[in-house]
């Protein structure tokens, strides 16, 4: 086991391959899942649950899976995970549940999953895929709740349903609607790649 | 939305709805991630929008019959994302084989597609509205149709405006899939002048 | 022919796994979802229909037989660790269709509370009886011997002016409840 390498695995879905800014996937979640920060930090780790395990355990049996028959195996296997998901937050975090609605489901088509366990786990060992599944879903986390913070508090003026601001504040309410939510995210993913371009 | 008796302007409004006023893409925010890597160019546009027509109009009614007559007679209704997601799969496997024989012209034009509808959102988002909105067959067609239409539509809308950013002059940062969100949100916004018109 | 069997008996053996593994977390957290939505459901009732108690009735609930195909759930109120009464449900047909309506009895079977569940009911029309405090207050004290119909029948209810088909249907889903208590008691508390 290579240490350096399983940091390098771990990190680069923390920045330099962060979803959904800098490897543009799973869209539909960031943009519907983020109008209040419980709700984007909670999507998050819904993901990132499915992501590691299905991660994993694709890993483990990449050498079983024939060629021909991945793709079906890889949906049953993120699928399965999504189901346990969902049942999860259906028992325990019941208003979570709600909020999300079918997007936790939607997690099945998200091309986030799908995407490493194609291009990722079923090519490298187990701790890899770990460390990969998990720098990406945080990193994930991270985005989400990020804009959720930015619409959840100048959309709304809470921060999760806690009032934060002055009483005069007037919420910007756009940001809490469908079209703030990709204008708010074009702006985050223009200032990313300002950032990024800096650094080269 | 759920109604016992199904007149046909209740049909209209639904049409309207799917397409204008709750845009699959625009408003329900299903299907972002082709939206934004297809709609670079009108041709593709179109393609895809065809491809999404035919899929998930057939896709909405089946997916529809495996719910209320394989999953609730054994009440494995929980597996509903899983079995949903391999029927589709299936579809549109076997929808792929079938153009490659009858019409491979076709298959060129439309057949790239469909591997990548299968796992676009907006698919299995429709079909479990369908599901959520309690609609019974006919409504599940007409709901399933008028949601693509609408994908189709945002999808062409968008390509349209993208096809001139050539002559706009974009800071670096902000080119692609930045310049393609805000617009994106900008002609959302441009719908909400649809609100209203039905549920 | 080996390729295609290898890859059958490998999709087959995903499916089967999988299904395995989803029953089990299914049974798991069956209870508890069911818990959680019957919470947003009939928390507000269930905390109207009883006077004071200090336990979680949803929680603590109670399946009880009615008959073959009838099964009912049954919240249990204590205080202080004794049971002081117990809710559920009675049923009756209303104007928009069946009025669902939570019935709290104490132990000697003597009505505590009253609240409608879910109805269909016209608001402004029919709400007028479903939302009048004044109208299901009447039941409480009432029990077993009472005469649960409405005054216009030669009962003791009084209906609320200008919402008698409503009226009557909570009448009568309060009666449905009553006339099970003793088979409930029975199975809830042992005789």
């Amino acid at each position: 086991m290579d240490g350096s390498r399983l940091v390098k695995e771990f990190t680069k879905g923390l920045w330099k391959e962060i979803p959904p800014f800098r490897f543009v996937l799973g869209l539909c979640p960031t943009l519907a899942c983020t109008t209040t920060v419980r709700d984007g930090f909670g999507m998050g780790l819904c993901l990132t649950f499915v992501l590691v395990c299905s991660n994993i355990l694709i890993s483990l049996l990449r050498k079983v899976i024939p060629s021909q028959v991945r793709i079906p195996c890889f949906i049953v296997v993120v699928a399965t995970f999504v189901i346990i998901v969902e049942l999860v937050t259906q028992a325990y975090f019941y208003s979570l549940y709600m909020a999300l609605g079918i997007f936790i489901p939607l997690i099945v088509v998200n091309c986030i999953p799908l995407g490493r366990a194609e291009a990722f786990a079923s090519k490298n060992e187990v701790i890899y895929s770990l460390a990969d599944g998990l720098g990406m879903g945080l990193g994930f986390t991270c985005s989400l709740t990020a804009l959720a913070i930015f619409r959840e508090v100048f959309g709304k003026g809470t921060f999760l349903y806690h009032h934060i601001m002055w009483s005069g504040f007037e919420p910007f309410a756009f940001l809490q609607k469908p079209p703030g939510a990709f204008v708010c995210l074009g702006l985050m993913l223009g200032i990313m790649n300002l950032i990024g371009s800096g650094e080269k | 939305m759920e109604q016992e008796v199904w007149t046909f302007s209740d049909y209209i409004m639904l049409v309207v709805s799917g397409v204008l006023v709750n845009n699959i893409l625009l408003i329900r925010f299903l299907g972002n991630c082709p939206f934004l890597g297809v709609s670079k160019k009108m041709d593709t546009a179109v393609g895809m929008t065809f491809g999404v027509i035919f899929v998930l109009t057939c896709t909405g009614p089946i997916t529809w019959f495996v719910e209320h007559y394989l999953l609730e007679k054994f009440d494995i209704v929980y597996l509903e994302t899983l079995a949903f997601i391999l029927t589709i799969a299936v579809f549109v496997q076997l929808v792929e084989m079938v153009i490659k024989k009858v019409s491979p012209a076709l298959y060129r034009g439309l057949g790239i597609y469909l591997p990548l509808i299968t796992t676009n959102c907006c698919i299995l988002g429709t079909c479990f509205y369908n599901i959520r909105f309690k609609f019974g067959f006919m409504p599940t067609v007409v709901f399933s149709f008028a949601s693509a239409l609408g994908f189709g539509l945002a999808l062409i809308i968008m390509a349209g405006i993208r096809e001139r950013f050539h002559y706009a002059r974009i800071p670096k940062c902000f080119q692609d899939t930045s310049i393609g969100l805000i617009t994106a949100g900008l002609i959302g916004l441009s719908f909400f002048a649809f609100a209203g018109l039905a549920k | 022919m080996r390729d295609i069997v290898k890859l059958i008996v490998v999709l087959t053996a995903f499916c089967v796994a999988s299904a395995f593994s989803l029953a089990f977390v299914r049974q798991a957290t069956k209870e508890r979802i069911e818990y959680q939505k019957l919470k947003i459901l009939v928390a507000p009732a269930v905390k109207a229909v009883f006077p004071a108690f200090d336990n979680d009735p949803i929680l603590e609930r109670v399946k009880v037989k009615l008959s073959e195909k009838e099964i009912i759930n049954v919240f249990p109120a204590k205080k202080g660790g004794s049971l002081i009464g117990i809710a559920y449900e009675g049923i009756g047909s209303g104007h928009g269709g069946d009025v669902e309506v939570l019935v709290g009895i104490d132990l000697d079977g003597k009505i505590l509370g009253v609240k409608v569940v879910k109805h269909g009911e016209t608001p402004g029309i029919g709400t007028k009886a479903t939302d009048s405090k004044e109208f299901l207050d009447q039941f409480k004290g009432k029990g077993v011997g009472s005469k649960l119909t409405l005054t216009a029948a030669g009962g003791e209810i009084e209906a609320v002016s200008g919402a008698t088909e409503t009226s009557t249907a909570i009448t009568e889903a309060v009666r449905k409840a009553i006339e099970v208590f003793p088979k409930v008691k029975e199975q809830v508390i042992g005789g």
